[in-house]
Protein backbone atom coordinates (compact mmCIF):
# COMPACT_ATOMS: atom_id res chain seq x y z
CA UNK A 1 0.00 0.00 0.00
CA UNK A 2 1.50 3.22 -0.87
CA UNK A 3 -0.14 4.73 2.05
CA UNK A 4 2.63 7.05 3.63
CA UNK A 5 3.03 8.67 0.25
CA UNK A 6 2.35 12.46 0.24
CA UNK A 7 -0.02 12.95 -2.66
CA UNK A 8 -1.30 16.61 -2.26
CA UNK A 9 -0.86 20.01 -0.69
CA UNK A 10 -3.05 21.83 1.73
CA UNK A 11 -2.97 25.30 1.65
CA UNK A 12 -4.78 27.86 4.19
CA UNK A 13 -6.55 30.06 1.08
CA UNK A 14 -5.56 33.33 2.65
CA UNK A 15 -2.28 32.58 1.15
CA UNK A 16 -3.21 32.32 -2.18
CA UNK A 17 -5.79 34.73 -1.93
CA UNK A 18 -4.84 37.68 0.91
CA UNK A 19 -8.54 38.94 2.03
CA UNK A 20 -6.95 42.36 1.02
CA UNK A 21 -6.05 41.18 -2.02
CA UNK A 22 -9.87 39.91 -2.78
CA UNK A 23 -11.18 42.67 -1.54
CA UNK A 24 -9.32 45.00 -3.76
CA UNK A 25 -10.12 42.85 -6.66
CA UNK A 26 -13.85 43.08 -5.50
CA UNK A 27 -13.19 46.53 -5.50
CA UNK A 28 -12.08 47.43 -9.19
CA UNK A 29 -14.82 44.97 -10.41
CA UNK A 30 -16.67 47.72 -8.25
CA UNK A 31 -15.25 50.55 -10.02
CA UNK A 32 -16.25 48.81 -13.58
CA UNK A 33 -19.77 48.20 -12.52
CA UNK A 34 -20.32 52.14 -11.72
CA UNK A 35 -18.46 52.87 -15.15
CA UNK A 36 -21.22 50.75 -17.06
CA UNK A 37 -23.74 52.15 -15.10
CA UNK A 38 -23.00 55.62 -16.18
CA UNK A 39 -23.22 54.14 -19.58
CA UNK A 40 -26.48 52.90 -19.30
CA UNK A 41 -27.58 55.97 -17.94
CA UNK A 42 -26.28 57.71 -20.89
CA UNK A 43 -28.26 55.18 -23.46
CA UNK A 44 -31.28 55.52 -21.31
CA UNK A 45 -30.86 59.29 -21.90
CA UNK A 46 -31.12 58.38 -25.94
CA UNK A 47 -33.71 56.21 -25.65
CA UNK A 48 -35.84 58.67 -24.13
CA UNK A 49 -34.85 61.29 -26.22
CA UNK A 50 -35.38 59.24 -29.65
CA UNK A 51 -39.03 58.54 -28.37
CA UNK A 52 -39.79 62.46 -27.26
CA UNK A 53 -38.42 62.99 -31.24
CA UNK A 54 -40.76 60.71 -32.12
CA UNK A 55 -43.77 61.71 -30.45
CA UNK A 56 -42.71 65.33 -32.02
CA UNK A 57 -41.93 64.46 -35.71
CA UNK A 58 -45.30 62.58 -35.36
CA UNK A 59 -47.18 65.84 -34.37
CA UNK A 60 -45.65 67.71 -36.92
CA UNK A 61 -47.95 67.17 -39.92
CA UNK A 62 -51.19 67.58 -38.14
CA UNK A 63 -51.44 71.07 -39.44
CA UNK A 64 -49.91 72.65 -42.33
CA UNK A 65 -47.58 75.13 -40.73
CA UNK A 66 -46.89 76.22 -36.93
CA UNK A 67 -46.02 79.54 -35.01
CA UNK A 68 -42.97 79.08 -33.40
CA UNK A 69 -40.09 81.07 -31.55
CA UNK A 70 -37.45 80.80 -33.70
CA UNK A 71 -34.11 81.06 -31.45
CA UNK A 72 -31.65 83.69 -32.49
CA UNK A 73 -28.24 83.67 -31.47
CA UNK A 74 -28.34 82.20 -27.54
CA UNK A 75 -30.31 84.65 -26.29
CA UNK A 76 -33.31 85.92 -28.58
CA UNK A 77 -36.33 84.49 -29.99
CA UNK A 78 -38.17 86.11 -32.55
CA UNK A 79 -41.50 84.70 -33.87
CA UNK A 80 -42.02 82.89 -37.04
CA UNK A 81 -43.90 79.66 -38.71
CA UNK A 82 -42.61 76.40 -39.52
CA UNK A 83 -44.18 75.02 -42.89
CA UNK A 84 -43.14 72.20 -44.74
CA UNK A 85 -44.10 70.35 -42.09
CA UNK A 86 -43.93 67.33 -43.14
CA UNK A 87 -40.60 67.40 -45.01
CA UNK A 88 -37.49 66.05 -42.83
CA UNK A 89 -33.80 66.33 -43.92
CA UNK A 90 -32.76 63.21 -41.44
CA UNK A 91 -29.45 62.65 -40.23
CA UNK A 92 -28.72 58.78 -41.02
CA UNK A 93 -25.26 58.86 -39.31
CA UNK A 94 -21.45 59.19 -41.40
CA UNK A 95 -22.23 62.50 -42.62
CA UNK A 96 -25.28 61.33 -45.10
CA UNK A 97 -28.93 62.79 -44.86
CA UNK A 98 -32.03 61.77 -46.95
CA UNK A 99 -35.32 64.07 -47.52
CA UNK A 100 -37.86 62.24 -45.38
CA UNK A 101 -41.83 62.52 -45.13
CA UNK A 102 -42.83 62.49 -41.29
CA UNK A 103 -44.33 58.78 -41.23
CA UNK A 104 -40.71 57.85 -42.91
CA UNK A 105 -38.83 59.57 -40.52
CA UNK A 106 -40.51 57.90 -37.62
CA UNK A 107 -40.30 54.68 -39.21
CA UNK A 108 -36.02 55.25 -38.90
CA UNK A 109 -36.65 56.70 -35.71
CA UNK A 110 -38.10 53.67 -34.74
CA UNK A 111 -35.51 51.46 -35.90
CA UNK A 112 -32.86 53.65 -34.26
CA UNK A 113 -34.66 52.65 -30.85
CA UNK A 114 -34.85 49.37 -31.46
CA UNK A 115 -30.99 48.89 -31.70
CA UNK A 116 -30.71 51.56 -28.91
CA UNK A 117 -32.87 49.22 -26.86
CA UNK A 118 -30.46 45.97 -27.94
CA UNK A 119 -27.64 48.00 -26.48
CA UNK A 120 -29.29 48.45 -23.23
CA UNK A 121 -30.03 44.68 -22.97
CA UNK A 122 -26.61 43.59 -23.51
CA UNK A 123 -24.97 46.58 -21.31
CA UNK A 124 -27.65 44.97 -18.62
CA UNK A 125 -26.05 41.77 -19.23
CA UNK A 126 -22.86 42.53 -18.97
CA UNK A 127 -23.00 44.62 -15.60
CA UNK A 128 -24.87 41.07 -14.20
CA UNK A 129 -21.76 39.45 -15.21
CA UNK A 130 -19.76 41.79 -12.83
CA UNK A 131 -22.16 41.79 -10.36
CA UNK A 132 -21.55 37.93 -9.67
CA UNK A 133 -18.14 38.29 -10.22
CA UNK A 134 -17.95 41.16 -7.20
CA UNK A 135 -19.72 38.78 -5.17
CA UNK A 136 -17.16 36.07 -5.77
CA UNK A 137 -14.56 38.15 -4.66
CA UNK A 138 -16.07 39.21 -1.81
CA UNK A 139 -16.80 35.63 -0.59
CA UNK A 140 -13.45 34.26 -1.27
CA UNK A 141 -12.30 37.66 0.76
CA UNK A 142 -14.03 36.10 3.84
CA UNK A 143 -13.48 32.67 3.22
CA UNK A 144 -9.95 33.20 3.15
CA UNK A 145 -10.48 35.53 6.19
CA UNK A 146 -12.28 32.71 7.92
CA UNK A 147 -9.68 30.50 7.20
CA UNK A 148 -10.86 28.11 4.68
CA UNK A 149 -8.35 25.73 2.74
CA UNK A 150 -7.17 24.41 -0.37
CA UNK A 151 -6.83 21.05 -0.71
CA UNK A 152 -4.94 20.12 -4.09
CA UNK A 153 -3.44 16.61 -5.35
CA UNK A 154 -1.82 15.79 -8.37
CA UNK A 155 -3.88 13.54 -10.62
CA UNK A 156 -1.67 10.79 -10.99
CA UNK A 157 -3.19 8.59 -13.97
CA UNK A 158 -3.80 4.60 -12.99
CA UNK A 159 -2.10 2.07 -15.34
CA UNK A 160 -4.54 -0.53 -14.18
CA UNK A 161 -7.63 -1.67 -14.43
CA UNK A 162 -8.54 1.19 -12.42
CA UNK A 163 -8.41 3.96 -15.01
CA UNK A 164 -12.05 3.51 -17.03
CA UNK A 165 -13.44 4.03 -13.60
CA UNK A 166 -11.69 6.88 -12.35
CA UNK A 167 -12.64 8.73 -15.41
CA UNK A 168 -16.16 7.75 -15.17
CA UNK A 169 -15.48 9.28 -11.32
CA UNK A 170 -14.44 12.38 -12.70
CA UNK A 171 -17.12 12.91 -14.98
CA UNK A 172 -19.50 11.97 -11.86
CA UNK A 173 -18.62 14.76 -10.05
CA UNK A 174 -21.18 16.37 -12.56
CA UNK A 175 -23.79 13.80 -11.08
CA UNK A 176 -23.30 10.91 -13.61
CA UNK A 177 -24.69 8.23 -12.46
CA UNK A 178 -22.06 5.17 -12.91
CA UNK A 179 -24.10 2.63 -11.22
CA UNK A 180 -24.38 -0.32 -13.68
CA UNK A 181 -21.13 -2.33 -12.69
CA UNK A 182 -22.37 -1.91 -9.02
CA UNK A 183 -23.10 -5.64 -8.66
CA UNK A 184 -19.92 -7.17 -9.87
CA UNK A 185 -17.73 -3.98 -7.83
CA UNK A 186 -20.07 -5.89 -4.75
CA UNK A 187 -18.37 -9.29 -4.92
CA UNK A 188 -15.29 -8.01 -5.76
CA UNK A 189 -14.98 -5.59 -2.95
CA UNK A 190 -15.98 -8.29 -0.42
CA UNK A 191 -13.32 -10.85 -2.12
CA UNK A 192 -10.56 -7.79 -1.29
CA UNK A 193 -12.28 -7.22 2.00
CA UNK A 194 -11.25 -10.54 3.01
CA UNK A 195 -8.21 -10.67 1.61
CA UNK A 196 -7.33 -7.28 3.70
CA UNK A 197 -8.70 -8.65 6.80
CA UNK A 198 -6.32 -11.72 6.56
CA UNK A 199 -3.29 -8.83 5.92
CA UNK A 200 -4.79 -7.03 8.69
CA UNK A 201 -4.75 -10.19 11.06
CA UNK A 202 -1.28 -11.24 10.18
CA UNK A 203 0.01 -7.69 10.65
CA UNK A 204 -1.34 -7.56 14.26
CA UNK A 205 -1.04 -4.67 16.30
CA UNK A 206 2.32 -3.37 15.75
CA UNK A 207 1.65 -1.60 12.31
CA UNK A 208 -0.14 1.09 13.59
CA UNK A 209 1.78 3.90 12.80
CA UNK A 210 4.68 2.70 9.72
CA UNK A 211 1.31 3.70 7.32
CA UNK A 212 1.81 7.04 8.82
CA UNK A 213 4.65 9.32 7.93
CA UNK A 214 6.31 10.66 11.05
CA UNK A 215 5.31 13.96 10.25
CA UNK A 216 1.96 13.84 10.89
CA UNK A 217 0.03 14.65 13.72
CA UNK A 218 0.99 14.87 17.67
CA UNK A 219 -2.66 13.46 18.74
CA UNK A 220 -1.93 10.63 15.68
CA UNK A 221 0.61 7.65 17.71
CA UNK A 222 -1.57 8.32 20.85
CA UNK A 223 -5.08 7.17 18.62
CA UNK A 224 -3.12 4.50 17.20
CA UNK A 225 -1.91 2.74 20.74
CA UNK A 226 -5.10 2.71 21.85
CA UNK A 227 -6.34 1.01 18.91
CA UNK A 228 -4.33 -1.56 19.13
CA UNK A 229 -4.61 -2.12 22.40
CA UNK A 230 -7.88 -1.80 23.68
CA UNK A 231 -11.82 -2.47 22.85
CA UNK A 232 -12.15 -0.72 20.17
CA UNK A 233 -15.82 1.31 21.21
CA UNK A 234 -13.78 2.25 24.58
CA UNK A 235 -10.53 2.98 22.38
CA UNK A 236 -12.70 5.04 20.12
CA UNK A 237 -14.40 7.33 22.65
CA UNK A 238 -11.27 7.67 24.24
CA UNK A 239 -9.12 8.77 21.26
CA UNK A 240 -11.99 10.95 20.56
CA UNK A 241 -11.73 12.68 23.85
CA UNK A 242 -8.00 12.84 23.46
CA UNK A 243 -8.79 14.31 20.17
CA UNK A 244 -11.10 16.94 21.94
CA UNK A 245 -8.85 18.02 24.34
CA UNK A 246 -6.24 18.42 21.81
CA UNK A 247 -8.22 20.57 19.62
CA UNK A 248 -9.42 22.02 23.09
CA UNK A 249 -6.23 23.77 23.08
CA UNK A 250 -6.24 25.19 20.15
CA UNK A 251 -9.36 27.59 19.57
CA UNK A 252 -8.62 28.36 16.35
CA UNK A 253 -8.71 24.38 15.71
CA UNK A 254 -12.15 24.50 17.31
CA UNK A 255 -13.36 27.08 15.22
CA UNK A 256 -12.08 25.18 12.30
CA UNK A 257 -13.73 21.82 13.19
CA UNK A 258 -17.01 23.37 13.96
CA UNK A 259 -17.13 24.82 9.98
CA UNK A 260 -16.34 21.77 8.31
CA UNK A 261 -18.94 19.92 10.62
CA UNK A 262 -21.16 22.22 9.64
CA UNK A 263 -19.77 21.61 5.74
CA UNK A 264 -20.14 17.72 6.67
CA UNK A 265 -23.65 18.79 7.82
CA UNK A 266 -24.78 19.73 4.40
CA UNK A 267 -23.47 17.30 2.68
CA UNK A 268 -25.35 14.71 4.72
CA UNK A 269 -28.52 16.12 3.92
CA UNK A 270 -27.19 16.21 0.23
CA UNK A 271 -25.74 12.80 -0.18
CA UNK A 272 -28.20 10.59 -1.45
CA UNK A 273 -28.58 13.04 -4.83
CA UNK A 274 -24.39 13.81 -4.54
CA UNK A 275 -23.96 9.64 -4.30
CA UNK A 276 -22.79 9.57 -7.89
CA UNK A 277 -20.08 11.51 -7.05
CA UNK A 278 -18.48 9.65 -4.26
CA UNK A 279 -19.47 6.06 -5.53
CA UNK A 280 -16.48 3.62 -4.75
CA UNK A 281 -17.18 0.77 -6.44
CA UNK A 282 -13.47 0.04 -7.13
CA UNK A 283 -12.29 -3.37 -5.28
CA UNK A 284 -8.75 -2.16 -4.66
CA UNK A 285 -7.65 -0.34 -1.79
CA UNK A 286 -4.94 2.11 -3.92
CA UNK A 287 -8.21 2.25 -6.38
CA UNK A 288 -9.97 3.89 -3.93
CA UNK A 289 -7.54 6.13 -2.94
CA UNK A 290 -6.78 7.15 -6.41
CA UNK A 291 -10.57 7.95 -6.91
CA UNK A 292 -10.30 10.51 -5.22
CA UNK A 293 -7.96 12.20 -7.09
CA UNK A 294 -10.30 13.01 -10.18
CA UNK A 295 -11.66 15.14 -7.92
CA UNK A 296 -8.75 17.05 -7.14
CA UNK A 297 -8.00 16.90 -10.98
CA UNK A 298 -11.23 18.59 -11.69
CA UNK A 299 -9.82 21.43 -9.26
CA UNK A 300 -6.41 21.02 -10.44
CA UNK A 301 -7.21 21.66 -14.09
CA UNK A 302 -9.09 24.62 -13.49
CA UNK A 303 -5.62 26.06 -11.78
CA UNK A 304 -4.18 25.48 -14.68
CA UNK A 305 -5.70 27.05 -16.88
CA UNK A 306 -6.22 30.00 -14.70
CA UNK A 307 -4.07 33.07 -15.60
CA UNK A 308 -6.40 35.53 -15.95
CA UNK A 309 -8.42 37.10 -13.14
CA UNK A 310 -11.69 35.41 -14.10
CA UNK A 311 -10.83 31.69 -14.16
CA UNK A 312 -9.09 32.55 -11.28
CA UNK A 313 -12.54 33.31 -10.20
CA UNK A 314 -13.40 29.48 -11.72
CA UNK A 315 -10.58 28.31 -9.41
CA UNK A 316 -12.32 29.35 -6.57
CA UNK A 317 -15.58 27.83 -7.48
CA UNK A 318 -13.89 24.84 -8.11
CA UNK A 319 -12.17 24.94 -4.75
CA UNK A 320 -15.25 25.94 -2.88
CA UNK A 321 -17.24 22.82 -4.63
CA UNK A 322 -14.03 20.94 -3.91
CA UNK A 323 -13.86 21.71 -0.26
CA UNK A 324 -17.68 20.94 0.03
CA UNK A 325 -17.36 17.64 -2.30
CA UNK A 326 -14.35 16.34 0.01
CA UNK A 327 -15.45 15.99 3.32
CA UNK A 328 -18.68 14.31 1.42
CA UNK A 329 -16.36 11.46 0.03
CA UNK A 330 -15.22 10.64 3.23
CA UNK A 331 -18.19 10.48 5.32
CA UNK A 332 -18.90 8.63 1.79
CA UNK A 333 -16.42 6.82 2.41
CA UNK A 334 -16.95 6.00 6.03
CA UNK A 335 -20.44 4.50 5.49
CA UNK A 336 -18.69 2.24 2.68
CA UNK A 337 -17.70 -1.40 3.51
CA UNK A 338 -14.13 -0.42 2.16
CA UNK A 339 -13.17 1.27 5.24
CA UNK A 340 -9.67 0.71 4.75
CA UNK A 341 -9.88 2.69 1.59
CA UNK A 342 -10.92 5.57 3.50
CA UNK A 343 -9.07 4.79 6.26
CA UNK A 344 -6.04 5.34 3.82
CA UNK A 345 -7.67 8.24 2.68
CA UNK A 346 -7.53 9.69 5.72
CA UNK A 347 -4.78 8.56 6.88
CA UNK A 348 -2.73 10.04 3.61
CA UNK A 349 -4.56 13.80 4.36
CA UNK A 350 -3.49 13.93 7.53
CA UNK A 351 0.20 13.33 6.58
CA UNK A 352 -0.22 15.10 3.75
CA UNK A 353 -1.43 18.23 5.65
CA UNK A 354 0.91 18.96 8.70
CA UNK A 355 -1.36 21.69 8.74
CA UNK A 356 -3.36 22.18 12.32
CA UNK A 357 -6.78 22.92 10.36
CA UNK A 358 -6.53 19.18 8.41
CA UNK A 359 -6.01 17.94 11.50
CA UNK A 360 -9.43 18.98 12.59
CA UNK A 361 -10.64 18.35 9.69
CA UNK A 362 -9.90 14.75 10.07
CA UNK A 363 -11.57 15.48 13.71
CA UNK A 364 -14.50 16.82 12.86
CA UNK A 365 -15.07 13.75 10.53
CA UNK A 366 -14.69 11.42 13.63
CA UNK A 367 -16.59 13.28 16.11
CA UNK A 368 -19.59 13.79 12.80
CA UNK A 369 -19.79 10.13 12.09
CA UNK A 370 -20.84 9.55 16.08
CA UNK A 371 -23.34 6.75 14.65
CA UNK A 372 -20.75 4.51 14.53
CA UNK A 373 -17.42 5.48 16.71
CA UNK A 374 -15.54 1.84 15.94
CA UNK A 375 -15.53 2.78 12.52
CA UNK A 376 -13.82 6.15 13.50
CA UNK A 377 -11.43 4.61 15.26
CA UNK A 378 -10.64 2.02 12.33
CA UNK A 379 -9.58 5.06 10.52
CA UNK A 380 -7.59 7.08 12.88
CA UNK A 381 -5.98 3.96 13.38
CA UNK A 382 -5.19 3.71 9.86
CA UNK A 383 -6.28 0.06 8.32
CA UNK A 384 -5.82 -1.92 11.54
CA UNK A 385 -8.70 -2.46 12.75
CA UNK A 386 -9.68 -5.70 12.59
CA UNK A 387 -13.13 -7.65 12.77
CA UNK A 388 -15.12 -4.70 11.92
CA UNK A 389 -15.40 -4.71 8.55
CA UNK A 390 -16.95 -7.96 7.88
CA UNK A 391 -19.97 -7.53 10.19
CA UNK A 392 -20.34 -4.28 8.85
CA UNK A 393 -19.99 -3.45 5.23
CA UNK A 394 -22.25 -5.12 3.73
CA UNK A 395 -25.73 -3.61 5.73
CA UNK A 396 -23.57 -0.08 4.94
CA UNK A 397 -23.22 -1.12 1.56
CA UNK A 398 -26.88 -2.13 1.17
CA UNK A 399 -27.85 1.21 2.82
CA UNK A 400 -25.27 2.63 0.23
CA UNK A 401 -27.23 0.98 -2.67
CA UNK A 402 -30.67 1.71 -1.11
CA UNK A 403 -29.77 5.89 -1.51
CA UNK A 404 -29.28 5.24 -4.77
CA UNK B 1 30.21 39.19 -1.14
CA UNK B 2 31.69 41.85 -2.67
CA UNK B 3 31.35 40.21 -6.51
CA UNK B 4 27.40 39.49 -5.52
CA UNK B 5 26.52 42.58 -5.05
CA UNK B 6 27.86 44.42 -8.45
CA UNK B 7 26.28 40.98 -10.26
CA UNK B 8 22.73 42.14 -8.20
CA UNK B 9 23.13 45.44 -9.75
CA UNK B 10 23.82 43.93 -13.48
CA UNK B 11 20.78 42.34 -12.43
CA UNK B 12 18.55 44.92 -11.82
CA UNK B 13 19.69 47.16 -14.10
CA UNK B 14 18.48 44.49 -16.60
CA UNK B 15 15.22 44.15 -14.73
CA UNK B 16 14.14 47.97 -14.89
CA UNK B 17 15.09 47.78 -18.68
CA UNK B 18 12.75 44.68 -19.02
CA UNK B 19 10.22 46.33 -16.80
CA UNK B 20 10.14 49.64 -19.09
CA UNK B 21 9.85 47.37 -22.87
CA UNK B 22 6.63 45.70 -20.69
CA UNK B 23 4.85 48.93 -19.79
CA UNK B 24 5.50 50.48 -23.35
CA UNK B 25 3.71 47.35 -24.73
CA UNK B 26 1.06 47.34 -22.59
CA UNK B 27 0.78 51.07 -23.00
CA UNK B 28 0.71 50.35 -26.60
CA UNK B 29 -2.06 47.50 -25.94
CA UNK B 30 -4.49 49.55 -24.09
CA UNK B 31 -3.95 52.33 -27.27
CA UNK B 32 -4.97 49.42 -29.25
CA UNK B 33 -7.63 48.80 -27.44
CA UNK B 34 -8.75 52.40 -27.78
CA UNK B 35 -8.44 52.78 -31.41
CA UNK B 36 -10.05 49.39 -32.10
CA UNK B 37 -13.61 50.18 -29.76
CA UNK B 38 -13.76 53.45 -31.99
CA UNK B 39 -13.52 51.66 -35.31
CA UNK B 40 -15.88 49.11 -34.33
CA UNK B 41 -18.24 51.85 -33.10
CA UNK B 42 -17.72 53.54 -36.53
CA UNK B 43 -18.49 49.78 -38.12
CA UNK B 44 -22.09 49.68 -36.03
CA UNK B 45 -23.41 53.57 -37.24
CA UNK B 46 -22.17 52.62 -41.08
CA UNK B 47 -23.85 49.69 -40.62
CA UNK B 48 -27.06 51.39 -39.80
CA UNK B 49 -26.76 53.71 -42.36
CA UNK B 50 -26.37 51.60 -44.85
CA UNK B 51 -29.72 49.77 -43.78
CA UNK B 52 -31.28 52.92 -43.60
CA UNK B 53 -29.80 53.48 -47.36
CA UNK B 54 -31.00 50.46 -48.37
CA UNK B 55 -34.63 51.01 -46.91
CA UNK B 56 -34.47 54.09 -49.22
CA UNK B 57 -36.35 54.49 -52.43
CA UNK B 58 -34.26 54.70 -55.54
CA UNK B 59 -35.70 58.79 -56.23
CA UNK B 60 -35.10 59.50 -53.02
CA UNK B 61 -32.91 62.83 -52.00
CA UNK B 62 -29.63 61.69 -50.58
CA UNK B 63 -27.36 64.36 -49.09
CA UNK B 64 -23.57 64.29 -47.54
CA UNK B 65 -22.28 66.86 -45.17
CA UNK B 66 -19.14 68.13 -46.32
CA UNK B 67 -17.31 70.77 -44.47
CA UNK B 68 -20.19 72.95 -43.88
CA UNK B 69 -22.86 72.13 -46.75
CA UNK B 70 -25.07 69.42 -47.67
CA UNK B 71 -24.20 68.40 -51.30
CA UNK B 72 -26.65 66.11 -53.44
CA UNK B 73 -25.49 62.57 -53.73
CA UNK B 74 -27.08 60.04 -56.12
CA UNK B 75 -28.14 57.10 -53.71
CA UNK B 76 -26.22 54.85 -55.81
CA UNK B 77 -23.10 56.14 -55.26
CA UNK B 78 -23.49 57.00 -51.35
CA UNK B 79 -24.30 53.51 -51.18
CA UNK B 80 -21.12 51.96 -52.44
CA UNK B 81 -19.51 54.51 -50.53
CA UNK B 82 -20.60 53.38 -47.11
CA UNK B 83 -20.23 50.00 -48.16
CA UNK B 84 -16.80 50.56 -49.12
CA UNK B 85 -16.18 52.38 -45.92
CA UNK B 86 -17.23 49.50 -43.62
CA UNK B 87 -14.90 47.11 -45.56
CA UNK B 88 -12.23 49.37 -44.94
CA UNK B 89 -13.46 49.25 -41.22
CA UNK B 90 -13.55 45.78 -40.96
CA UNK B 91 -9.96 45.32 -42.84
CA UNK B 92 -8.48 48.16 -40.58
CA UNK B 93 -10.14 46.00 -38.03
CA UNK B 94 -8.95 42.37 -38.72
CA UNK B 95 -5.60 44.30 -38.76
CA UNK B 96 -5.75 45.45 -35.24
CA UNK B 97 -6.19 42.27 -33.98
CA UNK B 98 -3.30 41.16 -35.76
CA UNK B 99 -0.97 43.60 -34.12
CA UNK B 100 -2.96 42.77 -30.57
CA UNK B 101 -2.01 38.93 -30.49
CA UNK B 102 1.48 40.26 -31.43
CA UNK B 103 1.37 42.38 -28.64
CA UNK B 104 0.15 40.16 -26.38
CA UNK B 105 2.77 37.47 -26.90
CA UNK B 106 5.39 39.89 -26.61
CA UNK B 107 3.99 40.84 -23.28
CA UNK B 108 3.53 37.58 -22.18
CA UNK B 109 7.28 36.92 -23.09
CA UNK B 110 8.24 39.77 -21.40
CA UNK B 111 6.68 39.13 -18.18
CA UNK B 112 8.43 35.44 -18.18
CA UNK B 113 11.90 37.11 -18.46
CA UNK B 114 10.63 39.92 -15.76
CA UNK B 115 10.04 37.15 -13.49
CA UNK B 116 12.84 35.46 -14.38
CA UNK B 117 15.03 38.35 -13.22
CA UNK B 118 13.39 38.65 -10.51
CA UNK B 119 13.55 35.03 -8.74
CA UNK B 120 16.90 35.04 -9.98
CA UNK B 121 17.48 38.62 -8.01
CA UNK B 122 15.81 37.48 -5.11
CA UNK B 123 17.97 34.01 -4.98
CA UNK B 124 21.29 35.93 -5.02
CA UNK B 125 20.06 38.51 -2.14
CA UNK B 126 18.87 35.04 0.15
CA UNK B 127 21.98 33.76 -0.51
CA UNK B 128 24.17 36.63 0.60
CA UNK B 129 22.33 37.09 3.89
CA UNK B 130 22.95 33.86 4.66
CA UNK B 131 26.67 33.39 3.82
Amino acid sequence: MAGGEVKGSVTPLDSDFSPADAQKAAARVQDSIADKKKELARLQVFVSDNTNLINLVQRLPDELSHDIMVPFGGAAFFPGKLIHTNEFLVLLGEGYYADRTARQTVEILKRRGKSLESQVESLKAVMMDLEAEAKFFNSTASEAAEGFVDIREEYVEELNKNKPESDSNGASTSDNPTISTADDEYARIMARLDELEKEELEQGSDSGADEELGESEISAPVEYDSSSDEDEKFEATAAFSKYQQYLKNKGNEILQKNKLENTLQDSNNEESSRSASGKPIGGNLQQHVKEQSPLFHSSISVKDGSSASKAEDAHVTAQKHHLLLDPKENLRKASNPNIENSSSNVGKQTSQTGFSARRAFTGSIVEHDDANPPIQSTKSSSNQSTGLNPAKPVSRFKMQKGNH
Amino acid sequence: MASSSPAIKDLQRDLEAQANILSKIQKDISKNHQVRKQYTIQLGENELVLKELDLLKEDANVYKLIGPVLVKQDLAEARANVRKRIEYISAELKRLEGTLQDMEDKQNSKKESVLKLQQKIETLQSGKSNS
